[in-house]
């Protein structure tokens, strides 16, 4: 809608008004400054935990070792694992079924007894 | 940073400072940008303490805003004056009822007896405040930001979200409306009618 001569007028006539209105700016109250930076510092206090939580991602070893139950779980599988090598190589010179003469220890729990077995065999 | 600091920033650069933490951030857009939305939503609402709680409301938006702003995508005020609408808008509705005129217009903040000037300042802002009250809502919001806020007509065809055809219209059409309302009181106000 193009301006009239007769809207020109009109729009300088209502100028003093406008100016009057603009020079009335209302008086934002302490009250309602404090309400507006309360919301601003809870806003913002909310935001910092939304930003300070996000973990980073686990890596493989990561994954596997929160799958397994976490560090107790594994000082307890490494303790085993130790365990496990120091058996296999301290003990089969002592164990009685792998020493040599093994068969002196053999004791028969029933000496009467006689297996029959047919067919002369 | 000092509150100082932050006086050459751009609303938009403060909002970003804001998102980051920055508590003088926080301080300075309340300072600078709570007036304006309060004036504004005096203006468009005519009644002082409910723009007191549109103020409060819109600016609790804009710090929810804060995050996800894009900069670049629109200024600050653009949007604080959308919402700003949209709220008065909403509270009208609920309400089911007018713009209270009179008690939009604030009192001066100086006790000390007004001069003949301020006094007539005063006098005209709140006739022109009764003769936005009768304006339909879209009427006063255009013109509202063209005279009072002084936004460019694209900035308030964004605002509004409509086409600067729109605007000039609706501010053409409102004008038209408040001379005529206020035609009655050119003597006691000076209005001038050449």
């Amino acid at each position: 809608m193009s301006m009239s001569d007769e809207d020109k007028r009109q729009e300088a006539a209502l100028e003093p008004f406008f100016e009057g209105a603009r020079r009335q700016v209302p008086d934002a109250s302490a009250r309602l400054m404090a309400r507006v930076l309360q919301d601003a510092e809870a806003a913002q206090a909310l935001q910092g935990r939304a930003v300070a939580r996000p973990a980073a991602p686990l890596r493989l070893w990561g994954r596997l070792r929160q799958g397994l139950g976490g560090w107790p779980a594994m000082a307890g599988l490494g303790v085993a694992g130790l365990a496990g090598v120091w058996i296999g190589l301290a003990l089969p010179a002592t164990l009685p079924g792998l020493a040599p003469g093994a068969g002196d220890y053999l004791v028969d729990v029933a000496p009467g007894l006689v297996l029959e077995t047919g067919g002369g065999f | 940073m000092p509150l100082d600091a932050h006086d050459d920033l751009s609303d938009e650069d403060l909002l970003d400072a804001f998102a980051r933490g920055d508590r003088a951030a926080a301080r300075a857009l309340t300072l600078r940008l709570t007036p304006r939305v309060l004036a504004h939503a005096a203006r468009l609402l005519g009644n002082r303490a409910e723009a007191e709680d549109v103020a409060q409301e819109a600016m609790l938006r804009l710090w929810r805003q804060a995050p996800r702003w894009r900069a670049g995508e629109a200024r600050v005020t653009t949007w604080l004056y959308r919402v700003v609408a949209n709220l008065c808008i909403d509270r009208q509705r609920r309400l089911r009822r007018g713009p209270v005129a009179l008690d939009a217009v604030p009192e001066p903040p100086d006790p000390a007896p007004a001069a003949p000037a301020r006094m007539q300042d005063r006098a005209r802002a709140e006739a022109l405040q009764a003769a936005l009250a009768g304006l339909p809502a879209r009427q006063r919001q255009a013109v509202v930001l063209r005279h009072i806020e002084g936004c460019a007509n694209p900035e308030i065809a964004a605002i509004m979200e409509t086409t600067v055809e729109a605007v000039e219209s609706l501010t053409t059409r409102g004008r038209r409306a408040l001379f005529a309302a206020l035609a009655a009181r050119k003597e006691e106000l000076g209005y001038v009618d050449e």
